[in-house]
């Protein structure tokens, strides 16, 4: 019995990260917003929320008084990402308290999926993964989801305020099929923002930076060469095993391979990123690595390590640099340790591309809910969706229980002190309130401002962020004279000198159709081409001419096996789904 | 002359012996002193003695929900399962060796062409289903019960046994099943202990069809759990969405101790089995007794 | 009469057995019919596309990948049946051993590869291969080399590496069942020749080969039937170990049906490449058993 399993979720990364990816992680996006809004919030005269009080701190107005208690029910509810141990934490709980459902997670995984859509034996609520897959067409074809106009009408009053009524259209329009009806409920909609600090950028070490002088990095040649002063200096880590400068993991699909284009986007909705040089996330990488290489500070094991192996490697203090920060986070909890200043950042650029903020009605991709012909009580299923898509939803799942995580105090919702040190220290006692285990669920980004004028995550505050410092941090934040790590990127953003995902029209992206299947099958040979030829092209060619040469070579390869036909076919589906949208 | 070539073979051999022996050692001895490292220690790299000695990876695994009754169930699963499957494949395989079995080798050949087939998950599931075997404790022993491998060697095995055994119990007028089980599978201890521990061992770490079939709290192994624990801890890694990734990766989930701290866990019970049926590859003993 | 109703009776006791191969192989079967539809979960057979031929003609169509892909596959199956016979060879040396503690204790040790999972047999081929790995280490330590060797990205190594590791994990494993084809041996063939004065190697080529040889046999030819199966030992190891250095040579058939499968229509597709396989699996199972029969006098299946 053969089964491929677990390995696939991996894979997958593909297309998804590049072409309908939100990020950034939120943060407080409209300083001016909020107080403008503040002083409205507090004379609305609301008693600030009791603990079991159903209503967020709110004006007033329009948000509905405490539920009657419902009859239990228990749902078996698919989730994408989230995982069996949120079930008893203190938010979990909450949910429960709120709605009356016991949710029994299970959390999503392809080959499970296939094999119950295949049987007939979904769960009662689902979260749909459309993107790339056939899966909504089938779906609603096979009457296996059943349209919620009429619960959003009767169960739904979260789900029918403004906030929602784009998204609702989108999905309407988009993703229902073209039968015009509302089959899934996106999540995450609205203004993503920007977080704490910048994962994704340029990674290096802030005291060896330091060390060579804060040297301006303004084209992919300065950090190539940025990398290899520092490892002339540092050629050897403590136990005397060579340091690289860089090195990219590859068993996340085609990302590795693409990951420069992250900071070098041209920032076009549609772009031939096979084979136009000036644009392709590809050739970027591609001529970064090459140049690392003729540097000889490229890890041997570029091409071959997966993502753990980074990991190994920055902790083991002998790679200095990656796409993020995310494999040197060990690394930099023992580096902190030996100095204030030392531990993996990000350099802010003035120029090129940011992955972080932009804004969608179409929320988070892969991750719809949608009811099942199986549920048996469908009225009580919108009732969870519509609890989780509210503001209240988002805000308990992102910050907690009012009252016991966080506060109203002079009418403004706060993170209780306690709370923000709880999620410093992490560990346990932090997983047991269940605050941002449930992120994939929420039906407002952490960015939006709800209506009692606070974002819907509370920690993102200039406050709760200057909490946060370490010394690393601080020293960073205070060379580019900004309070907390990202404002350094946000400078630049702000300026106009950085693009971000506010320039790319992700909704219209979310909205192109689905590849035929004979399109998919020229990416898959331009995938195991490129992802093939590059490796070889940056270890093999001896200089310049011979890269420029090889790497000739390979765009003709490229094109024979149908780049431009892909291209011609991704500017079509996106002009049509542009058509749709005016 | 003779000595000392035998000698110098004996050299050769117990140092190829000792060779390959650490080879095959020394990777399980590193998993071994990784489960007992601490999980950021271990990272930068361990060698012959745990980094920072700790018991939580341990520790964590026990603690896990459910973890006595699934190993309960995955032990019935094992015992049971393994019986069975002996049971019926020397049964089977015995039955194969009688050349006046009608369509003996129509059915043979039945058997082993199964070996090259496999329709795929989704037909699997559903036949599985159809057949009542979801949520049902027989899903983990039926399906296991006749193996075409195992029937393979024991026919095999059994062909090579003296033909003079058989035909004295034949006289002395027993039937087919009382040869069987006085003759035959008495004397087939050396094989039956091969496939019990094939079979134990794919018993123990099948989880497929607890994952897709069984969600029956009471019917969950002891695989299962620590799968669905090892996949928990790689599902970050999986997600497809940068404000997730962001969100998970920056946190010290270190699937690699997971993953090894499992392997441990699952492991040293079949150890323990190893040995005792070890006893059964005794050569000829029973034949010798019998033809005297 | 009595012999006749007792063959009744044999072909009754065999029945039960025969149904439930039947049912836990031979209904699946019916999947097989998804590699002629367009198929997706969820739909019903009734309301999808027939599409014929046309998964299999794919396969057919990408003649360069299929072409690579089949000599990966063929190159690998063969290298692991060539090493084959060193499961035999073990299994006597352990046999031979004179201190039987220490050939539990040796056969015990052996087998422990086996329950390393492939995820982590990449771990520990990483922690032992890759540039900053504990060979290298050695090796540059002891000056043999001055750059690092990097086999787990060398494509022209990768046949013979993953062929090793392949041996390393399944050695001890199989010899297990050799073992027990020895212990089966008439314990008084080797006192005669004893006797008769046969030195030890003597007695191992004349009694205890020939002793194992039915099994050796029967085995290969079940590995020779599976030859387009098998390439790198299964999927998981070819898994683990692609990396877009060796992709030419290590992807074998398994590989390349999942890997084309996530983007394009997977089950269908794989579904066709699955009963071609079986098709032509069968097919080598039956004729290497007629080539046995001419060669060895007997057929096995």
């Amino acid at each position: 019995m053969k089964v491929k399993k677990a390995f696939r979720g991996k894979a997958l990364m593909t297309l998804a990260a590049m072409l309908v990816v939100l990020s950034g992680c939120s943060g407080n996006n409209g300083n001016n917003t909020a107080e403008t809004n503040a002083p409205a919030a507090s004379e609305n005269g609301n008693t600030p929320a009791e603990t079991n009080n159903n209503a967020a701190a709110n004006d007033g107005a329009t948000n509905a008084p405490a539920e009657q208690t419902k009859a239990p029910i228990t749902f078996k509810v698919q989730v994408n990402s989230t995982t069996k141990d949120f079930e008893g934490t203190e938010v979990y709980n909450e949910i429960v308290k709120q709605t009356g459902v016991t949710m029994d997670l299970e959390t999503f995984d392809e080959e499970k999926f296939k094999v119950q859509l295949a049987g007939g034996d979904l769960p009662d609520i689902i979260q749909v993964k459309h993107i790339n897959t056939t899966y909504l067409k089938d779906m609603i074809e096979g009457n296996h989801i059943i349209p919620l106009d009429d619960l959003v009408a009767s169960n739904g009053p979260d789900i029918q305020k403004p906030i929602f009524e784009k998204s609702l259209a989108y999905s309407k329009q988009f993703w229902s099929n073209d039968t015009g009806k509302l089959y899934v409920i996106p999540v995450q909609t609205g203004n993503a923002g920007w977080g704490f600090d910048q994962q994704i950028g340029f990674n290096v070490r802030w005291d060896y930076y330091k060390e060579l002088g804060y040297p301006e990095v303004k084209s992919i040649d300065d950090m190539v060469n940025i990398l290899a002063a520092m490892v002339e200096k540092h050629p050897t880590n403590k136990d005397g095993k060579k340091v690289y400068g860089t090195a990219i993991w590859n068993d996340w699909g085609t990302w590795g391979l693409n990951s420069m284009g992250l900071l070098t986007n041209s920032g076009d909705p549609v772009v031939n990123n096979y084979t136009d040089i000036e644009k392709s996330g590809f050739w970027d990488t591609s001529e970064f690595l090459y140049k690392a290489k003729q540097k000889g500070i490229l890890d041997p094991d570029a091409f071959t390590a997966k993502y753990e192996d980074l990991v190994t490697k920055a902790t083991q203090g002998t790679l200095l640099n990656a796409i993020a920060t995310w494999p040197f986070t060990n690394a930099n909890a023992e580096l902190l340790k030996e100095g204030p200043d030392k531990g993996f950042v990000t350099i802010p650029l003035d120029w090129g591309f940011s992955w972080v903020g932009g804004s969608t009605v179409a929320g988070w991709g892969d991750r719809a809910w949608a009811i099942t012909s199986n549920c048996k009580d469908p009225a009580r299923a919108m009732d969870l969706i519509n609890f989780l898509s509210s503001e209240q939803g988002s805000r308990l799942i992102e910050s907690g229980i009012q009252g016991v995580h966080w506060d109203l105090v002079d009418g403004k919702p706060q993170m209780k002190p306690e709370v923000v040190e709880l999620q410093k220290a992490g560990g346990d006692p932090w997983k047991k309130t269940g605050i941002n285990m449930m992120a994939n669920q929420q039906g407002l980004t952490d960015n939006t401002v709800l209506s009692d004028g606070f974002p819907v995550n509370l920690f993102n505050t200039p406050e709760v962020y200057a909490t946060r410092l370490n010394t690393l941090n601080k020293d960073y934040s205070d060379h580019y004279g900004v309070a907390y790590p990202a404002a350094a990127y946000k400078k630049y953003a702000d300026a106009g000198q950085v693009k971000t995902l506010d320039v790319i029209p992700q909704d219209i992206q979310a909205a192109m159709a689905a590849p035929p299947d004979d399109i998919k099958r020229i990416q898959t040979k331009l995938d195991d081409l490129i992802t093939k030829g590059i490796p070889e092209i940056v270890l093999k060619s001896k200089n310049d001419e011979d890269y420029k040469a090889r790497q000739q070579k390979l765009i003709e390869k490229l094109n024979e096996a149908g780049a431009d036909e892909y291209y011609q076919w991704q500017l079509k589906a996106f002009d049509e789904a542009k058509a749709k949208f005016e | 002359m003779k000595k000392d070539s035998s000698l110098a073979f004996d050299v050769f051999n117990y140092t190829v012996q000792i060779l390959f022996t650490i080879i095959c050692v020394y990777p399980f001895y590193y998993i071994l002193i990784y489960s007992f490292s601490d999980p950021q220690e271990a990272l930068k790299g361990v060698f012959l003695i745990p980094e920072g000695f700790t018991l939580v990876n341990y520790s964590t695994i026990f603690k896990l929900d459910n973890m006595f009754h699934s190993f309960m169930i995955s032990v019935l699963r094992t015992v049971l399962g393994t019986l069975l499957t002996i049971a019926c494949c020397s049964w089977f395989a015995y039955a194969v060796t009688k050349n006046e079995l009608y369509l003996r080798k129509t059915i043979y050949r039945f058997l082993v062409i199964t070996m090259y087939f496999n329709a795929g998950l989704i037909p699997w599931y559903i036949t599985m289903k159809e057949l009542g075997l979801k949520n049902n404790f027989l899903l983990y022993i039926l399906p296991g019960a006749v193996v075409a491998y195992y029937v393979v060697l024991l026919k095999t095995f059994i062909e090579q046994l003296p033909q003079a055994l058989e035909e004295s119990a034949m006289m002395d007028g027993a039937g087919y099943f009382k040869i069987f089980t006085h003759v035959i599978f008495p004397l087939s201890m050396p094989i039956v202990a091969t496939i019990a521990v094939f079979a134990s061992v794919g018993q123990w770490n099948t989880w497929y069809d607890n994952y897709f079939l069984v969600s029956n709290d009471n019917l969950q192994t002891l695989q299962l759990i620590l799968y669905n624990y090892l996949t928990d801890a790689q599902r970050i890694v999986s997600s497809s969405n940068m404000s997730d990734l962001n969100r998970g990766l920056a946190s010290k989930i270190s699937p690699d101790s997971i993953r090894i701290t499992i392997t441990m866990v699952v492991t040293l019970p079949v150890m323990l089995v190893y040995p005792f049926l070890q006893r059964f590859f005794v050569k000829g003993l029973m034949l010798g007794a019998i033809k005297g | 009469m009595k012999y006749k109703a007792s063959r009744i009776t044999l072909l009754l006791m065999v029945i039960p057995f025969i149904l439930l191969v039947f049912a836990f192989n031979y209904i699946p079967l019916f999947g097989w019919i998804y590699a002629f539809y367009d198929y997706k979960p969820g739909i019903p057979l009734s309301q999808t596309e027939f599409v014929g031929l046309k998964f299999f003609k794919w396969a057919i169509e990408e003649k360069e990948d299929l072409l690579r892909v089949l000599t990966n596959t063929l190159a690998l199956s063969f290298l692991s049946i060539l090493a084959s016979p060193l499961s035999v060879i073990f299994a006597i040396l352990l046999n031979e051993l004179r201190s039987k503690k220490f050939q539990k204790l040796v056969q015990t040790l052996t087998t422990l590869p086996n329950f390393i999972s492939w995820i982590i047999v990449y771990s520990l081929a990483f922690f032992m291969f890759s540039s900053g790995g504990l060979v290298n280490e050695v090796l540059m330590r002891l000056g043999w080399i001055d750059e690092p060797t990097t086999v787990m990205g060398n494509a022209a190594a990768t046949w013979w590496f993953q062929t090793a590791i392949t041996i390393w994990k399944s050695l001890g494993w199989g010899a297990i069942i050799y073992l027990a084809a020895i212990a089966g041996i008439d314990q008084e063939l080797y006192d005669a020749a004893k006797v008769d004065g046969a030195g030890r190697f003597q007695r191992i080529m004349a009694i205890t080969v020939p002793g194992i040889m039915p099994t050796f046999f029967v085995l290969l030819l079940l590995n020779v039937a599976s030859v387009l199966s098998n390439g790198a030992s299964g999927f998981e190891q070819n898994f683990v170990f692609y990396n877009s250095l060796v992709a030419d040579r290590i992807e074998a058939l398994d590989y390349y049906v999942y890997r084309v499968g996530i983007t394009t229509g997977e089950i269908s597709f794989g579904t066709a490449i699955g009963i071609a396989k079986s098709l032509i699996s069968i097919l080598l199972l039956f004729l290497m058993n007629a080539l046995s029969k001419k060669v060895r006098g007997h057929s096995v299946f």
